[in-house]
């Protein structure tokens, strides 16, 4: 069985929950980091703030399903996440007046797909990294 | 796995309290005053009221602007319609902006104030209520956004420029309809029509005073000169412009005189090869002042005709009034200053000095027809050269015998003679003023060359 039908065959109310549990995680993070201007001193915040949610969202499908998400999957997985993110994002913006600043839905949809996707692949290469080593965290 | 499902709900609660902690910190009132902006036609509009961020992905369109119509419902409870220009949703391109982008955006601004305008026109004159007024405003939007769509497509977002100013022209008009704009010089009683307010002032040196109405707007120059007492020979004037203008290197020159409405009118067109431009003019002449209206406009190939088109729109617009009702009213609304004999012994008459002989003038004034209010013959004038404040007493001398003082007043200067005091069949009046550092050095120049002369038995 591919690992895209292997995803679509193992999907349940799990993976939702684990994306909306990522999406909501990032967005109020960037927000209070955001609003604290932490970003504007520690640049790495902004990464953690990206990856931690994508860390903790393959670590429960790890749990979940006994066996780690492969790249197709967590691919397909990113795209639960930020189909998520954007809807909060939307939400979140709009109730704080400042859409603007991000401008159009295609620019924030443009924007959360090239942060997460971007962060995954450092996350992938670092998660081989850790599997050399003998760690196997997400 | 119910562990997880439960850290997982419990996690999605967390972060919906931390959001709420973010909202909580965060300054919803200043940002919503950053929001808007009152927009008046007199409004400028600034890069930075831009805020929304453009789109990435570039879709044809280098600014946008969003403007509403607001309404208010005021104290005395007749509703108030205003423009507002959301910065929010406004966005332009860094890359490729420039101030005649702007300036189409900014009469976008403007389009929705004329609805504005008409709909506070409409509530005053049916007496509307909060709730009609929104019903109306809904029909204006709807007309204003065609008219907005209207604007983008004949102009081509502004890319074509000829008639971007045509419709910049065009929306000036209709703002200032029904609005008196400073367009009328109310001694000679000459004016021509601008879309905008122009710029007043005047040309004046040792030998001339020049009023003139200036608009530079819509890539053109739109001016009106009015040349007091400025009596210069007509005979061979044509051909003395058309040297001068080959002189400044202007450009296939044709000149013209014809008549028009019983006075000399000379026409000109050239091309003006520094600047890049096209010249018309129009000198005209009556019997005592000299009328110049010019329009430069930028050479286009391609929409030429619409330049031309308001060149002689203004050109054509030219006319004379007649102002004697008008200072007949501001001498009866000002009391009329005190005039009083000043007798002038023999020897002293030679210190009135005068210092500027015609054809120059120091004054505005008013020549075409004798005013007569109550028995008295009523000279309106008002010094261009000196303020008022710095004048210490008006002189009117009469037939060269007779020398009157009249007291200062705040701007024009009524001068008054009784009738009776006009008993020859032709009189010659000169007015002027004495300036108060003259007084004291009693250097009595007289700041005045204009000589009237009336003969007021045939003209009563």
């Amino acid at each position: 069985m591919s690992e895209v039908m292997y995803y679509i065959k193992t999907f349940s109310k799990g993976e939702i929950l684990s994306a909306l549990f990522s999406s909501m995680m990032l967005v109020s993070l960037f927000f209070l980091f955001k609003q604290l201007k932490l970003y504007d001193k520690y640049y790495i915040l902004f990464f953690l703030t990206i990856s931690l949610p994508l860390v903790l969202s393959h670590r429960f499908y790890l749990l979940e399903h006994k066996r780690r998400n492969r790249f197709i999957g967590r691919v397909i997985h990113n795209l639960v996440i930020s189909t998520f993110t954007v809807l909060v994002m939307i939400v979140a913006l709009k109730i704080a007046g400042i859409f603007y600043k991000i401008g159009f839905y295609s620019n924030l949809i443009f924007t959360v797909l090239i942060v997460v996707y971007f962060v995954e692949l450092l996350l992938t290469l670092l998660n081989r990294i850790f599997i050399k080593i003998g760690w196997q965290i997400w | 796995m119910a562990n997880l499902v439960k850290i997982k709900i419990l996690g999605i609660f967390f972060f919906l309290i931390s959001l709420s902690v973010s909202y909580i910190l965060f300054d919803f009132e200043s940002n919503e005053n950053l929001r808007f902006k009152e927009w008046h036609p007199d409004s400028t509009l600034y890069l930075s009221d831009f805020m929304q961020t453009k789109p990435f992905i570039r879709d044809g369109f280098d600014a946008r602007i969003a403007t509403h119509i607001l309404l208010l419902q005021s104290e005395n409870g007749i509703p108030f319609a205003y423009v507002v220009m959301d910065r929010f949703n406004s966005c332009y391109n860094k890359d490729n902006h420039s101030t005649h982008l702007l300036n189409h955006e900014a009469y976008h601004a403007n389009i929705t104030y004329i609805g504005a305008k008409i709909l506070n026109q409409t509530i005053l004159d049916n007496n509307l209520t909060y709730s009609e007024a929104l019903n109306e405003k809904d029909k204006i939007v709807q007309l204003i956004s065609s008219k907005q769509k209207e604007y983008d497509r004949i102009t081509n977002h502004s890319i074509n420029k000829p008639l971007q100013h045509y419709w910049e022209y065009k929306i000036d008009s209709t703002l200032n309809f029904g609005i008196e704009l400073h367009t009328i010089d109310e001694f000679s009683g000459a004016t021509a029509y601008f879309p905008d307010q122009p710029e007043v002032f005047f040309i004046k040196d040792t030998f001339k005073l020049f009023k003139v109405f200036q608009l530079e707007k819509y890539a053109m120059k739109f001016r009106f000169i009015t040349k007091y007492d400025y009596n210069v020979d007509t005979s061979d004037y044509e051909n003395i412009f058309v040297e001068f203008l080959s002189s400044k290197n202007f450009q296939d020159i044709s000149s013209s005189k014809r008549n028009y409405n019983n006075m000399l009118m000379v026409e000109t067109n050239c091309t003006d090869t520094v600047y890049n431009r096209r010249f018309h003019d129009r000198i005209i002449y009556d019997n005592n002042h000299e009328y110049q209206l010019t329009v430069f406009h930028p050479i286009s190939t391609e929409e030429d005709s619409i330049y031309k088109m308001l060149a002689s729109r203004f050109f054509d617009s030219f006319t004379l009034k007649d102002m004697s009702n008008y200072w007949e009213q501001e001498y009866l609304k000002n009391s009329p200053k005190k005039i009083s004999d000043v007798t002038v012994a023999e020897d002293a008459k030679g210190d009135f000095k005068i210092i500027h002989r015609l054809p120059y003038s120091d004054c505005s004034i008013t020549y075409h027809k004798p005013i007569i209010v109550k028995n008295e013959i009523v000279i309106p004038f008002r010094s261009e050269r000196h303020k008022s404040e710095d004048i210490d007493e008006i002189i009117v001398i009469l037939n060269n015998d007779k020398v009157f003082s009249q007291e200062v007043d705040s701007i024009n200067q009524l001068v008054h003679l009784n009738l009776t005091e006009l008993d020859k069949p032709t009189n010659k009046i000169q007015f002027g003023y004495i300036t108060k550092s003259d007084s004291i050095n009693k250097t009595y120049h007289f700041y005045s060359t204009i000589i009237y002369k009336y003969n007021i038995s045939n003209k009563r």
